[in-house]
């Protein structure tokens, strides 16, 4: 079921096995409003902050964040209003780091953490 | 919470271990359990600096050493004798592990209730 | 009462850990303590597969511990994401896919042994 690619700006890019972008530097906006699109959610100012932190927080640490870890690091950039989970699952019903992290062109975060 | 140490032994230049103890000591920090990481023989060589732009085989994980801090992990440690002995010194380390010596290796190990060996 | 949580980490092919953990874990039981958990992390989780072949005069560690667990209802853990590294899908009856933080809160009220 899951896509091997989708077309942005009439380019094909590369999927990996979960639905995520196979190459992290082919990122752009619209790779965001293309997934958002397939999983149903509607853009706004708050998830693009979310998509923005977690690209940063892979830019700083090396590595998918999952969403314990996400919770804690929003929590001590922007205060707990935005780092909690109730909030993180508003913005992202189908689960915050997948989600997230997929919308920001990132590996999938592992699944045991 | 329980006080755990992790011993880091592997180099990171062949081997993954030190990822996978990396993720352990993550996974239980992040229930509170209360955790100390020393780095000993070829895996003080984790805590070298590297140029970024070296192409390498295997995933660089060291940056995301990073995480102790946001994990509340502030016990690191590194084996003195293990540094002498690949003549390196521990002010060209990337991490602040303090160097600590045998007796003082086992006296933390002694204080510990669960040690894991990787 | 003591109890205890066995990790092992190394292939159940290159080496005996998993006898000597089975040995433990039975003399434990023997003298009235309880495992709480296996856990299988980095090769160790090689345990896991459905699709082991040995031949007949080969002693199959991973079909012990799987065997020694259901007998004695241990709950028998492996780390999923380092299964999933290692091609590891379709596991083998008595493996329960679960992951590291499972692992870490299990670990609270009991001693961990290494193999």
């Amino acid at each position: 079921m899951a896509l091997s690619s989708i077309c942005i700006a009439g380019k094909q890019l590369e999927l990996d096995k979960h639905g995520y972008l196979a190459d992290i530097n082919q990122w752009q906006p619209a790779v965001a409003e293309h997934f958002a699109q397939l999983e149903q959610l509607t853009l706004t100012a708050a998830h693009w902050e979310v998509i923005q932190f977690v690209r940063d927080f892979y830019q700083e640490f090396g590595t998918s964040p999952a969403i314990r870890v996400l919770v804690k690091a929003m929590a001590q950039q922007l205060g707990p209003d935005k780092g909690n989970s109730k909030y993180l699952f508003m913005l992202f019903p189908q689960g915050p780091a997948k989600q997230a992290t997929r919308l920001a062109g990132l590996p999938k975060p592992a699944r045991c953490l | 919470m329980q006080h755990i140490t992790i011993i880091q032994r592997q180099s990171p230049f062949n081997h993954s271990s030190g990822r996978e103890a990396l993720d352990l000591a993550l996974a239980l920090a992040a229930v509170e359990h209360q955790l100390t990481i020393i780095f000993t023989g070829d895996a003080v060589y984790q805590l070298l600096d590297y140029n970024p732009a070296t192409e390498f085989a295997l995933k660089r994980y060291q940056q995301s050493f990073k995480l102790f801090g946001l994990y509340d992990i502030e016990h690191l440690y590194v084996c003195q004798a293990s540094l002498q002995q690949r003549q390196l010194d521990s002010n060209q380390l990337s991490l602040a592990a303090k160097p600590v010596d045998a007796l003082q290796i086992q006296q933390l190990l002694a204080s510990q209730h669960q040690v894991v060996c990787i | 009462m003591t109890t205890f949580s066995l990790l092992l980490t190394t292939s159940p092919l290159a080496s005996q850990d998993f006898a000597s953990a089975l040995q433990f874990a039975g003399a434990a039981l023997t003298a009235g303590y309880q495992v709480d958990q296996f856990f299988l992390y980095q090769d160790a989780v090689l345990a896991a597969a459905a699709d082991i072949d040995l031949p007949a005069d080969e002693p199959n560690l991973s079909q012990r511990l799987a065997d020694f667990c259901r007998q004695h209802q241990i709950p028998l853990l492996y780390c999923v994401t380092a299964a999933e590294k290692r091609g590891i899908v379709t596991v083998n009856t008595g493996f329960i896919a679960a992951g590291l933080a499972e692992f870490a809160m299990r670990l609270t009220d009991s001693k961990l042994v290494q193999f």
